[in-house]
């Protein structure tokens, strides 16, 4: 029963070390900006504070109401057990980088039906929004996932972490191309500038700011925390595939580079208006068919 | 062996004979399966052939169509009951004939007893959608009608064609044997014509338009049965041609079949996002999951074409898990659909809403059909994507040139599976939650719609205990055993074991258990709308879901819209807003034709004047041509 322990393991530090990395980011991007900040740990104090709050519930709003957002936070963890933190991931014989990717996608879902409950009028459109954005997301981070597999001839995210340095020695003009679209299709299942500014409270321009509207105290704490596992788990996922040292003390050097890296683009770059989102990702699903192509050109690497 | 049994309007015991003739199939299908030879049933027929023939394959679909129609069975006698009493009448009487003619289309070993079959297939399956009240129902099913057997045309042909260089055998034992060897012009030949009479009942691109106006209007069991089954009457027959027949397939008829199923899937996803009606918006999104079976049909071509025994059994293992999952799911889909009309008297998506309180089964049930068909894990649509994906990655590792397609085919995938889960979420958004966006008038809700959660049980426990389902299929396909070990999920799927994943499901649901250890005190208070009354019009409506989509694709979306203004702009008394998205292959493709068609008539109509003298002169005109010839 390794695994479990295992398990436990991975989960307590995806608890503890998600809000710390959403603090870091925050921060950063404060003093990027000018700003003086809050300090890292704010989102901790957030997160009590909200946990002690009562909860307030629209009148119409079906059963499901009070069930999404552990639901969305339980999806969250479990699919962190599929990434690799420290050693290899807990449950990675049972499901691989494509099982990680529809678990995201499965709460992606879950949220949306969250937009729909309270028959809000926001609601159900930051809903279409998510998902619509979704449909022009997930073939970016389907594509992004392959020039690794294809280079290593699995899609378990503990064997690519493993083989994480000798790709980037073969190939590393397909680990630019690759990183560079994965990277924005990250940016966009995130949800930061350019794609969804995280601090808006404008209704046209909120994507998943939107749904969140009618939840409050607890429930409210539980999404936040869904989606900065969430974002946690994202990078790692990225840093897996094209981080060239993904083991090791390396791996959390560069987590927090990346952070920095998030931090800077939202600094640097306006929201992107909505229609013009399908551009950027076809930009980016172009890069990852590119890195593709040039993995399979004769002399890339397979 | 079904019998058919003519219905009468009595009573129920019709149903119940349903119910036993659904449990017979079932038995036939569990001893195809399951006995170490395929089954030969006499059956004499006299020119017709001697024989029926049970094979893994056949006995697959035929749990299928066993396990749609005994939901039908068990679920649609109060639904019929609120039919008028001529579409009661007919449905009862010709639904068990649609259902013989289907377990003949499985069974049958010889072209003329298939053909005859098929015939019958879709007569009555036309019979059937007409005996709807939608007012559309007999146009469309016209449509239905003529462009089938368009489709039965082309098949003909290819039977034709092929049973000529068979010799004149016409027992599929010979005609497979001859198909095997033949060039690969003549196999791409036939390849053509099979897959444009399939593709037509498939509802493949560009012949698709039958679909979403026939499927809508017929009564819901009608609907459940073709979307569910018979779309895999078609699929059952291309993989015989396609897979056993004519394999090897030449590599461009594998592409064609990758990027075709494709690009259909895209498109029927697509149009299912911005449909406001319920079972058209279903219709669609057959129309897409029938694109991604032909995908795989063509990955699986592709597999064999390139020698690869191994990546074909998986690929074909996944088709079959797809044809099964998809047809349970869409069954008991448009079955829920039609209880919702039956209920609230209305498809549009515009005028539902809040439902969950008044009809939570159904909801539960809608929401696992879903959640199925939207591809999302953990449940059974998701492990279809996942072998598709596995598949073609594999292909991609093995052979590097067709790196080109892998990735297509991956964004295609991608695509089509995030797009789908959008429109789900659509359609069960807009029904059951929320507030209701319309008056109606109170529900009476019949006890049997408890049964509709059949499918959602069945597929339940598919997410439990996968391997069931894969000890089943293995049966069908069981050289998949070896590649499905390499892979995790597959180990699964391909032992009877307890997989990991219900320890997952197990931990998932701690943690749900967690989230109530959370539980807050919770006060309701009215719905905050910026200081106004929150009516239920400021809900998100099905156009205003779509408009995203609809404004970021305008060139294939191109809305119509009017408004229409009483009064000045200033103070408008009234106004009528109206939009509708075209159909494009309709308006640019059918149309057109269609009316180059009837002109051409016109012009020939002169060859038939009525006049006697004219007659006269074309009786004399060819006696003498005739004469000539002789001479």
């Amino acid at each position: 029963m390794s695994w479990l322990g295992n398990a436990l393991v991975s989960l307590l530090l995806l608890l503890a070390l998600a809000p710390l990395l959403e603090g870091a980011i925050r921060t950063l991007k404060a003093r990027l900006q000018g700003r003086k900040g809050p300090s890292p740990l704010q989102p901790y104090r957030d997160l009590w504070k909200r946990l002690r709050k009562e909860s307030v519930r629209p009148e119409d709003t079906s059963p499901l109401y009070g069930w999404l957002p552990p639901l969305s936070l339980a999806i969250s963890l479990l699919a962190g057990l599929f990434v690799p933190l420290i050693g290899p991931a807990a449950l990675s014989g049972a499901g691989d980088a494509f099982w990680f990717l529809g678990l995201l996608a499965l709460t992606r879902f879950v949220i949306g039906l969250a937009g729909f409950d309270a028959a809000g009028p926001f609601g159900a459109l930051g809903s279409s929004r998510e998902m619509t954005l979704g449909g022009f997301v997930e073939p970016v981070l389907f594509l992004g996932l392959l020039p690794p597999a294809l280079a290593s001839g699995s899609t378990d995210l503990s064997v690519l972490a493993a083989h994480a340095g000798p790709f980037a020695q073969h190939s590393p003009l397909t680990l630019f191309f690759g990183g560079l679209g994965l990277a924005v299709a990250i940016v966009a299942e995130v949800g930061r500038l350019p794609v969804d500014n995280p601090d808006t409270h404008l209704e046209l321009t909120m994507m998943h700011e939107a749904i969140t509207l009618e939840y409050g105290g607890p429930l409210l704490a539980l999404l936040e925390l869904g989606r900065m596992v969430r974002q946690f788990l994202l990078l790692r996922f990225w840093w897996v595939l094209y981080g060239a040292f993904a083991g090791g003390p390396a791996a959390w050097v560069g987590l927090a580079v990346l952070a920095g890296g998030l931090a800077l683009l939202e600094s640097q770059s306006v929201k992107l208006r909505y229609l013009r989102l399908p551009r950027l990702l076809g930009t980016a699903t172009l890069l990852s068919g590119l890195a593709v192509l040039l993995l399979a050109a004769p002399g890339g690497g397979i | 062996m079904a019998a058919a049994i003519g219905g009468w309007d009595r009573g129920r015991l019709p149903l119940y004979l349903w119910g036993l003739a659904a449990v017979l199939i079932l038995a036939t299908a569990w001893e195809g399966l399951f006995s170490p030879r395929p089954l030969w049933i006499p059956f004499p027929l006299g020119f017709y052939g001697n024989h029926l023939l049970v094979d893994p394959l056949s006995a697959w679909f035929l749990l299928l169509l066993a396990l749609v129609f005994g939901l039908i069975a068990a679920s649609s006698g109060p639904y019929l009951q609120h039919l008028p009493d001529r579409s009661r009448r007919l449905v009862r009487m010709v639904l068990p004939l649609f259902l013989l003619s289907m377990v003949l289309v499985l069974t049958a070993h010889q072209v003329l007893l298939f053909l005859l079959a098929w015939e019958v297939m879709t007569v009555t399956s036309y019979l059937l959608v007409v005996a709807g009240t939608d007012p559309r129902a007999e146009t469309n099913g016209f449509v239905y009608l003529v462009m089938t057997h368009i489709g039965t045309g082309f098949l003909l042909l290819f039977f034709l064609l092929l049973g000529g260089l068979d010799g004149g055998n016409l027992s599929f034992s010979a005609l497979a044997q001859v198909a095997g060897h033949l060039s690969p012009g003549l196999k791409g030949v036939l390849g053509l014509l099979a897959l444009a009479g399939l593709g037509m009942k498939l509802g493949l691109l560009p012949v698709h338009i039958w679909l979403p106006r026939a499927h809508p209007v017929a009564p819901a069991p009608v609907s459940a049965l073709m979307s569910g089954v018979m779309l895999k009457m078609a699929l059952y027959l291309m993989i015989r041609v396609f897979l056993f027949w004519l394999a090897p397939l030449p590599l461009p008829l594998d592409l064609a079949l990758v990027v075709l199923g494709l690009l259909t899937g895209l498109f029927g996803v697509l149009y299912a996002v911005v449909e406001s009606d319920l079972k058209t918006f279903l219709a669609y999104s057959s129309i897409e999951q029938m694109g991604i079976a032909t995908a795989i049909l063509g990955l699986a071509a592709l597999a064999q074409t390139l020698h690869h025994p191994a990546l074909t059994a998986l690929l074909l293992f996944a088709l079959l898990l797809h044809a099964l999952v998809h047809g349970l799911a869409k069954g008991g889909l448009f079955l829920a659909a039609g209880y919702l009309e039956a209920l609230t008297g209305t498809r549009d998506l515009n005028r539902l809403g809040g439902l969950w309180s008044r009809l939570p089964s159904l909801a539960t049930a809608f929401l696992a059909g879903a959640l199925t068909l939207s591809a999302l894990p953990p449940f059974p649509g998701f492990w279809v994507e996942w072998l598709l994906l596995q598949g073609g990655l594999h292909l991609g590792l093995v052979h590097s040139p067709l790196a080109v397609l892998l990735l297509l085919v991956v964004a295609a995938i991608g695509m089509i599976g995030a797009l789908a889960a959008s429109a789900f979420l659509k359609a069960f958004g807009l029904v059951f939650l929320g507030r209701a966006r319309s008056e109606r008038p109170p529900l009476h809700v019949p006890s049997a719609q408890r049964i509709l959660l059949f499918p959602a049980a069945v597929l339940g426990g598919m997410v439990l205990l996968p391997g069931s389902v894969g000890w089943l299929l293995l049966r069908v396909v069981p050289s998949a055993a070896r590649v499905l070990a390499i892979t995790p999920l597959g180990w699964f799927l391909g032992s009877a074991a307890i997989s990991p994943g219900i320890t997952a499901v197990l931990l998932l649901l701690l943690t749900l258990l967690l989230g109530r250890g959370v539980r807050p005190r919770t006060d309701t208070s009215p719905l905050w709308a910026c200081g106004g009354t929150a009516t239920p019009a400021v809900q998100c409506s099905d156009p205003a879901y779509g408009k995203g989509l609809r404004l970021m694709l305008p060139g294939l979306f191109r809305a119509e819209r009017s408004l229409v203004v009483e009064g000045s702009n200033y103070f408008p008394m009234r106004m009528r807003y109206e939009g509708r998205i075209p159909r494009l292959f309709e308006r640019y493709l059918y149309l057109p034709s269609v009316r180059r068609l009837l002109s051409a008539a016109r012009v020939l109509r002169v060859l038939q004047s009525g006049g006697v003298r004219l007659y006269l002169t074309y009786l004399v005109g060819t006696l003498l041509l005739l004469l000539a010839f002789a001479w």
